[in-house]
């Protein structure tokens, strides 16, 4: 049976540690935090492995940004293209997810009355997918004039299937609020789908690590919906996602009726998640806590028998978050912020703080 | 007519191992010729040992036991080994070389086996 | 023929009104390999052209309306365009025909497009129809009276699709309320069902509902006229059909008309393009282009000539002889290998690229590599008859087919059957009898331990040739660690054949006895220098070159590690490389072996009825069969034979292949 894993494995486990070698170490990302402007950037970045993909960038900080980017897809091109079957799907849907941020983009936009549709801010650089793995092609969608004719383009993917239930209720409120959230739910519910059709070792794997993303997107939906949309307790509910980790479905009910702040750290005793929320207000750093914990867990799965889906997955966890740190890094040296100041946006920074180890 | 840099260096590399390999050449005639009174019969000596039927079955069996089982050790080893080497290889072409000799030595396996089965069928 | 082609420099500088015509004469003569813009000296000034790059995304818009225009047609865009409308040599101006081309496009798009959209409206309204002829179906399936929920005093009902996927959550956000949930038929992944609950909780469960994606169903009135609703709406949905069948004539004529035109546009785009993608490694200065590449020496005088005589005598050309020049020697800029070989070994290049490329300053290894392995080939498979078949199959390939590459595998295949025969010859199989013909050397099934012996002689002289080759080469380049001191050097050579000398002895005498000092000297003493390399050859250069370096490197402990294991792997390896020939003589008798078979099973079926039938056909397909795998196997073993113990020994490549620009 091993033998059977290392034979399905061996390429796999050789090539994604290969490209793993390749990713950011820790005094790469201590060089660029304590530089600053664009040159000095640029010249840290040559020193690692970006150094190849300098190609037809713009040389101004959107240009890395987009590099980043592109870098982060071939990445998961790569992956994929090397796996077949059930995995491929898996991979492919978690691939989706930016197709799904630039669906929504593009919603954002046909819906908007604006006469221009421009692009602004970070939808210019999301919509740089691959031709090839791409399921749909942004350009033929921002050609559309109304959500209909969206949805008829998106014929043969999944995207259509939530956009069409949910259209009614786009046409009663004219807000694309109801559309996104169909598509977060569905892609969700999907993903587990995906998970679930695996072998039985690699599902509790798979669920092991994923699911604690489901986690993490839950508590801070229902802080959102709470704190900011003020839902009511049914609503927020109904937009919660059915499977995850440690959130039971008593425990999202008790969290979703729960009173403030404190009362929802108290329904959260038994995960971990509850000293990571207690670290800061600020919710984008206890998003980010909670990330880090996500790569403590991914790092944890790297060591032991190679030969499992958990190797893929760890990469590519590893890869979004190196993403993220650039990207948060990037930002603050355009706007020259001190490193000290913003030091609890950095995911690395959390990371660090509970092991010695470097990337 | 100029000659470009390297083909200056072409006729004495090309002599040195000429003389190289005429100085071997000498010293293993010398060498063979020195111990030519010997003649080949004492091969034949040592080499038959028995012409046991039962030995000669056993022996036959073992041989293509011997090779059976080590071909199929080295085609696991270089099965694994070579998909290996090929996902290092397509990320960073520098460890190329490095991954190809590890596919080398997963081969060798095979070729011990074939040299016990021909030392095998030797002796019967 | 042991060295690629000697390469010149020329760097032309062309005034920007004689640039497409330049372009276009460069690419014809097909011989300059333009050099990668960064490394030149204007490249290394930063200046680049500005104007051409805008044009190049111009063409490219251009093309991607035109792919546009294919696909929405349904025009295969290659196959049969270029079939009805083969190619013709003109002289197109990327810049000049622009702006007549880009209005050609925009009428043809203006007519494809309306009238493409003068055909999806029917389309998209007979969608609608049947879609509203579904629902009411589905509808006259239930026989509740749907009105009687409207009115109610105390309940608060509603009824509605909801997607099967938010059932639970609808459930789970509604255990803190009383209700009640009956689920009914699922209709296109949406469920209809019905909710209860008390007017108190009536917000709240319409907020709930909402959140899940309830659509609430407006009840539509029934009466008995809504059997005639669905007979019109049939008649409606076929006369939809008729319509759509009546376009779809009319793009077909549409089509016709413009096919042409199309594929006129197509070419020029295409052609303008590929200027254009090359004109991208030009540099431009003011007026003038700079084009930098490498041609072989022998041509100069023809593109020069060619070059001035399209410019009018207005552009200048400078040749120049890459020397010693350290740039050259340290690989910052690679120039181009371009093989000349004779014929014969003309398709071996590719198999030798496969490995590596050579680089300019070693030695080009096809022609021994072409030799050995139709050695290695005719050996393997020795006989009269199949090496006959494979001749003729050559030979009809490479005559018949038109491809340049079917046309080298022709030529390969030729060869081989050639020395196939040649070896049938001497070992007397004439398609697998062996008694008709009298073996002129030896018959490989009846002297199989002789046959053994020679394979391995034959290994031990491509190994030796391997390291040889790696001598020359190193002493070429001045690397004397690795020609002098290294493992595949002058000490391994050494090493190696002293090993081979005592191998000898070994057969000779039967047994491990030899001079102490020729242990000493020719088999230890290598070793020692071969374990001591680097200190050896710091120390030499400490005292020929009077540099100041340390003997020994940095990490002792690890450096002598580090050797230790490369000598031992250096030994067996040896070992390991001589005996891997084996497996030549093991093919060829696997070759025998096979018609061993096919003859017992002949034999066999020979006493059927019909039995001299069943014998020919059995004999045919056997043979066909054998040629088959065995060549199939053969080739794979010679070449990983030839790739891995004679190029490994001494084939850096790392060089960049000579690819002349041609349209």
């Amino acid at each position: 049976m091993m033998l059977k894993a290392a034979f399905q494995y061996s390429y796999i486990n050789a090539k994604i540690r290969s490209l793993k070698s390749m990713l950011l170490k820790r005094i790469d990302y201590e060089n660029m935090s304590r530089i600053s402007g664009y040159e000095g950037l640029v010249e840290c970045l040559k020193r690692t492995s970006f150094a190849l993909k300098w190609k037809n960038y713009q040389p101004s900080f959107d240009g890395l940004i987009q590099m980043y980017y592109e870098d982060l897809f071939s990445s998961y091109d790569k992956v994929i293209e090397m796996l077949s079957g059930n995995r491929k799907k898996l991979i492919q849907h978690l691939y989706q997810k930016y197709e799904m941020e630039n669906l929504k983009v593009i919603l954002r936009i046909i819906s908007s009355e604006k006469s221009n549709k421009k692009l602004t801010g970070k939808s210019r650089y999301l919509l740089s997918l691959k031709k090839k793995t791409a399921s749909f092609s942004a350009k033929d969608l921002l050609k559309a004039k109304n959500v209909d004719e969206i949805i008829y383009l998106l014929q043969g993917t999944w995207y259509g299937e939530p956009l069409k239930h949910s259209l009614y209720r786009f046409a009663l409120e004219k807000e694309t609020f109801p559309l996104e959230m169909a598509l977060d739910l569905f892609y969700y519910k999907r993903l587990w789908q995906h998970i679930s059709s695996l072998s039985y070792r690699e599902r509790k794997i798979a669920q092991n690590l994923l699911g604690v993303q489901y986690d993490i997107l839950n508590i801070f939906w229902i802080f959102r919906f709470k704190k900011m949309f003020y839902f009511s307790p049914e609503e927020i509910l109904n937009y919660s996602l059915m499977h995850g980790k440690y959130l039971s479905a008593n425990r999202r009910l008790k969290l979703a009726y729960s009173v403030d702040y404190n009362d929802m750290l108290n329904n959260l005793i038994g995960t971990p998640y509850k000293e990571l929320l207690a670290y800061s207000d600020d919710p984008e750093i206890c998003y980010r806590k909670l990330l880090s914990y996500k790569l403590s867990l991914a790092r944890k799965n790297w060591q032991g028998f190679p030969f499992q889906i958990g190797t893929i997955l760890d990469y590519l966890v590893f890869k979004e978050i190196e993403i993220r740190d650039l990207i948060s890094l990037t930002e603050a040296n355009r706007l020259s912020l001190s490193f000290d100041k913003v030091k609890d946006y950095f995911i690395y920074n959390h990371y660090a703080e509970n092991s010695e180890s470097t990337n | 007519m100029k000659f470009s840099f390297v083909s200056s260096k072409l006729l004495p590399a090309v002599l040195i191992s000429l003389v190289t390999i005429s100085l071997f050449m000498t010293f293993l005639i010398f060498v063979s010729k020195a111990y030519s009174t010997d003649t080949i019969s004492h091969t034949e000596t040592t080499s038959r040992q028995s012409t046991n039927p039962e030995a000669i079955k056993w022996g036959f069996f073992s041989a293509a036991l011997a090779i059976g089982a080590s071909t199929i050790g080295a085609a696991i080893a270089v099965g694994l080994v070579g998909s290996s080497a090929m996902g290092a290889m397509s990320e960073r072409p520098e460890m190329a070389g490095r991954a190809l000799i590890f596919v080398g030595l997963a081969e060798g396996i095979a070729i011990y086996g074939l040299i016990v089965a021909i030392m095998i069928l030797g002796k019967i | 023929m042991f060295r690629p082609a000697k390469m010149a420099k020329i760097d032309l500088q062309v005034p920007q009104d004689y640039i497409a015509k330049t372009t276009s004469i460069i690419s014809s003569l097909k011989i300059l390999h333009l050099m990668n813009i960064r490394k030149t000296r204007v490249g290394e000034l930063d200046l680049e052209s500005e104007a051409d790059s805008n044009l190049l995304r111009k063409y490219s818009e251009l093309k991607e309306r035109l792919e546009k225009i294919f696909r929405v047609l349904d025009i295969k865009e290659n196959n049969q365009l270029s079939e009805t409308y083969p190619y013709q040599q003109d002289d197109v101006n990327p810049q000049k025909d622009f702006s007549v081309i880009e209005k050609t496009v925009q009428q043809l798009e203006g007519e494809i497009f309306s009238f493409i959209k003068a055909i999806e409206s029917p389309e998209k309204a007979k969608a609608e129809k049947e879609n509203l002829l579904r629902q009411l179906e589905i509808f006259s399936q239930i026989k509740i009276d749907l009105n009687l929920f409207c009115d109610c005093k105390f309940l608060y009902a509603a009824s509605g699709f909801i997607p099967s996927d938010n059932i639970g959550r609808l459930e789970l956000s509604l255990s803190n309320i009383y209700h009640l949930y009956i689920p009914s038929t699922t209709f296109s992944k949406r469920r209809l069902i019905f909710v209860f609950g008390s007017r108190k909780d009536k917000e709240k469960i319409e907020k709930a509902l909402k959140s899940a994606y309830f659509e609430k169903i407006e009840i539509p009135h029934y009466d008995h006229a809504h059997d005639i609703n669905f007979e019109i709406l049939k008649g409606k949905i076929k006369k939809l059909e008729m319509e759509n069948r009546l376009a779809g004539t009319r793009l077909e004529k549409l089509r016709n008309g413009v096919e042409k035109k199309l594929a006129d546009l197509n070419r020029k785009v295409k052609q303008s393009l590929t200027l254009l993608e090359i004109g991208k490694s030009f540099d431009k200065v003011g007026d003038t282009y700079h084009i930098s590449g490498w041609i072989p020496q022998k041509v100069t005088p023809t593109l020069k000539k060619k070059v001035l005589e399209v410019t009018d005598q207005q552009s200048i050309v400078s040749v120049s002889i890459p020397n010693g020049d350290r740039k050259y020697r340290e690989k910052f800029t690679k120039i181009p290998t371009c093989f000349q070989n004779p014929a014969f070994f003309r398709p071996f290049e590719k198999l030798v690229s496969e490995y590596a490329i050579p680089s300019y300053h070693e030695v080009e290894p096809t022609v021994f590599f072409a030799l050995s392995f139709l050695l290695m080939f005719g050996v393997m498979f020795g006989d009269i008859g199949h090496g006959f078949i494979l001749f003729i199959g050559g030979l009809l390939t490479l005559k018949k087919s038109k491809k340049e590459n079917i046309r080298d595998i022709g030529l390969i295949i030729m060869e081989c059957g050639f020395m196939s025969t040649f070896f049938g010859f001497l070992y007397g199989s004439i398609f697998g009898f062996e008694h008709i013909i009298p073996p002129l050397w030896f018959n490989p099934m009846e002297n199989i331990s002789y046959f053994m012996k020679v394979t391995i002689v034959f290994g031990i002289i491509v190994i030796s040739i391997g390291l040889i080759l790696n001598i020359i080469n190193s002493i070429m380049n001045s690397d004397y660690k690795t020609g002098i001191f290294g493992e595949f050097g002058i000490m391994g050579l050494i090493f190696y054949w002293g090993c081979i000398g005592l191998a000898i002895i070994y057969l000779a005498t039967g047994k491990f006895q030899a001079n102490f000092g020729y242990i000493f000297l020719i088999l230890f003493l290598p070793l020692l220098i071969i374990f001591f390399k680097e200190p050896l050859f710091n120390l030499y250069t400490r005292i020929i070159h009077k540099r100041n370096l340390s003997v020994f490197p940095e990490n002792i402990g690890i450096y002598l590690l580090e050797s230790f294991i490369e000598v031992n792997d250096i030994v067996i390896g040896f070992l390991s490389n001589t005996v891997s020939f084996i497996r030549i003589s093991a093919f060829a008798l696997a070759h025998a072996g096979l018609f061993l078979a096919v003859f017992a099973l002949a034999n066999t079926l020979q006493d059927l009825k019909g039995g001299i039938l069943w014998y020919w056909i059995i004999m045919i397909l056997g043979n066909m069969g054998i040629i088959v795998i065995e060549s199939v196997i053969v080739t794979i073993q010679t070449i990983r034979l030839e790739y891995y113990e004679f190029f490994g020994k001494f084939f850096k490549g790392g060089g960049e292949i000579y690819k002349p620009v041609k349209i």
